[in-house]
């Protein structure tokens, strides 16, 4: 496909820049995207163990809940029985009292004694999980969510015009150039193939991301408008029938037939949990839970109405069960979210997500490598300080993100036995971590920086199974549930030589590559880049 | 889902995938190109299998979006494996 070069070179220059500003929020996005993905084992492997004794089976399950409700009225309101309790969630009977806003409550969870009589305790589900999916969500800014989330939108857009940017940029060789990985002396060649093969045949994946980013970031504003313009009357918020009302000799079913009733009207669909909410005597019921064959718009379930005297199931708001246009909505974010296919398909994203941050980094390093002033008759010119700066910031910021998210986990073991105020303080490790990463980028210069950091990495990812080991040995107030979490601490071990390996390889480059490169450490990065060659000092 | 039928679909993705890439030109997997339209052919029947496999086990969408990206993440690491073992074959 032939495209005139005048405009090749517009997309060119409009792909660089945008790729420039958005790069490294980018990056941060999809590092800690890749490890949202799997959010639920790693709350379930942070959160401190119950103090409640172990769950009733489910069929006391409304034993639990009438004791709770005689006790605690108020969760009448809101309650849930659960149908497989685990760490994170380790009662059968959980309700939620509100706080001053909608997202803001505290939850409860309830079980029976030995001597039978009703235990209940404030559950402290693990902040740290919602932390990194925090990041991911706001790029890792460290704003107020008004203010980041915008942000996070304009960054959304710029990925999508940098998508297509590049793809334009890429079309008339396409053909031609497609799977080619040219890996020799052209350093600028080799990065350069290396970022098309990270994003050319990945292209349908970003394209889902960018625009279902644009729709979470500026969501309200877009229903503003629906509502100006699709429905005069107002938006249909929470119109669904109205709650069911038993029939004669009805009664609400218990836990346990509910789940055989929803089971046999929903084969493949694995039941989480049921919530009841009272209102003025009249029960509403709903069943969360998840057909990994369907996926669901959500992050980790799907939920729908249930008539809780006869067990019936209203499907349509259930994947699978859908009509077309609610379908196809629901596909939008499923494939947003890998909420689909199990925990096989969430692997996989999240060695797309790790691919995309590296699409990220390797733009920066193309952009540094084009920037590059060679060695002319023997002597090493100094670089621009652009490259130098844009060299720092890219092994500062995405380093940074990467020790800072590892730090924060490696924290989570030790401290509930030290801090009360568990949010404030993961936040407060993992930017202390970020920024000082930054800052020493600058400090000791991309090359030095790098390998330094890449190795600082591998030792705070080594310190997270090592919280789990002091678990096992209980030192210092720490625990570690069996079984739950293992995937963590394995995953968490097998990076470790994947760090050290990158900083043998960084290290080797800066000592052995080229020395007319903001990558070698075989010359002062503080070289003035208006000086002349003969006044740069060149060290061998 | 049955986990026999899933790993075959995904085996048969991951082969067939690949098989596409040693077809292509670009290929640096094997220094010798062996009938890239025969490979072409057997990539593509393998990843017709595997669509037709997750298609009999999910939803539509869901087995064309775990069949995409399959085939985009071997297509993504395909160069990488196939430069790295370039690089083993060059003599030292």
């Amino acid at each position: 496909m032939k495209i005139r070069n005048d405009v090749i070179k517009v997309y060119k220059d409009v792909h660089i820049w945008v790729g420039i500003v958005s790069g490294l929020m980018l990056f941060i996005a999809f590092y800690a995207g890749a490890i949202t993905m799997f959010e639920k084992p790693l709350e379930r492997w942070a959160t401190p163990p119950s103090a409640l004794a172990p769950p009733p089976p489910i069929e006391r399950a409304d034993e639990l809940r009438e004791a709770v409700l005689a006790r605690h009225p108020q969760a009448a309101k809101f309650h849930a029985v659960v149908v497989q309790p685990t760490a994170e969630m380790p009662a059968r009977v959980v309700w939620r009292e509100p706080g001053k806003t909608r997202r803001d409550f505290t939850e409860y969870g309830a079980s029976f004694a030995a001597d039978g009589s009703l235990q209940v305790e404030k559950l402290a589900r693990a902040p740290v999980a919602q932390l990194v999916d925090t990041l991911h969500q706001l790029v890792g800014l460290p704003f107020a969510d008004a203010v980041a989330r915008p942000i996070m939108g304009a960054v959304a857009l710029l990925y999508a015009v940098a998508l297509v940017s590049g793809l334009i940029i890429v079309l008339p060789t396409l053909v031609k150039d497609f799977f080619a990985l040219r890996l020799g002396k052209n350093i600028k060649r080799m990065w350069m193939d290396v970022h098309n093969a990270l994003g050319i045949v990945s292209l349908p994946f970003h394209l889902v991301m960018a625009l279902t980013s644009v729709v979470f970031a500026f969501h309200t504003p877009f229903y503003a408008v629906q509502e100006k313009v699709v429905y005069p009357h107002g938006l249909p918020w929470g119109q669904h029938e109205p709650a069911p009302l038993p029939g004669p000799g009805e009664y609400r079913l218990p836990a346990d037939e509910l789940l055989r009733r929803v089971e046999a009207q929903l084969p493949g669909f694995e039941v989480y949990s049921f919530i009841f909410r009272e209102d003025h005597g009249q029960l509403e019921a709903s069943v969360t839970g998840l057909d990994v064959r369907y996926g669901t718009r959500g992050r980790t379930y799907a939920s729908t109405h249930l008539n809780p005297y006869t067990g019936e199931v209203d499907p349509h708001d259930l994947p699978g069960h859908m009509e077309p246009w609610s379908a196809a909505v629901n596909t939008f974010f499923m494939l947003h979210f890998g909420s689909y296919g199990g925990d096989a398909m969430r692997w996989l994203y999240v060695a797309m997500g790790l691919a995309g941050a590296m699409l990220f980094y390797t733009g920066n390093l193309l952009w540094i490598e084009s920037r590059r002033r060679k060695r002319r008759d023997g002597v090493i010119p100094g670089q621009k300080r652009s490259a130098r700066v844009l060299g720092c910031l890219t092994v500062g910021v995405s380093l940074g993100c990467v020790i800072g998210i590892s730090a924060t986990l490696a924290a989570t073991k030790w401290l509930p036995g030290q801090a009360d105020d568990l949010a404030a303080w993961h936040e407060g490790i993992y930017y202390a971590v970020f920024f000082a990463a930054v800052a020493w980028a600058f400090v000791r210069g991309a090359a030095r920086g790098a390998d330094e950091l890449l190795r600082l990495a591998a030792l705070a990812t080594l310190l997270i199974p090592l919280g789990s080991l002091a678990g096992i040995w209980g030192i210092g107030g720490t625990w570690n549930h069996h079984g739950a979490g293992f995937a963590v601490d394995a995953t968490a071990l097998a990076a470790v030589p994947v760090f050290l390996l990158l900083a043998h390889h960084t290290r080797k480059r800066m000592l052995e590559g080229h020395a007319d490169s903001v990558w070698s450490a075989k010359h002062e990065p503080a070289v003035d880049p208006g000086a002349s060659p003969q006044e740069v000092a060149v060290s061998k | 889902m049955n986990a026999w039928m899933v790993l075959l679909s995904a085996l048969s993705g991951v082969a067939g995938a690949w098989l596409l890439y040693l077809a292509s030109p670009q290929q640096l997997w094997s220094a010798r190109r062996s009938s890239p339209r025969g490979l072409a052919w057997l990539g593509s029947g393998c990843l017709l299998l595997s669509l037709v496999l997750l298609l009999s086990m999910m939803g539509a969408m869901a087995a064309v979006a775990s069949w995409m990206v399959l085939a985009m993440l071997v297509w993504t690491a395909a160069p990488f494996v196939g430069a790295w073992r370039a690089r083993q074959r060059r003599p030292s």
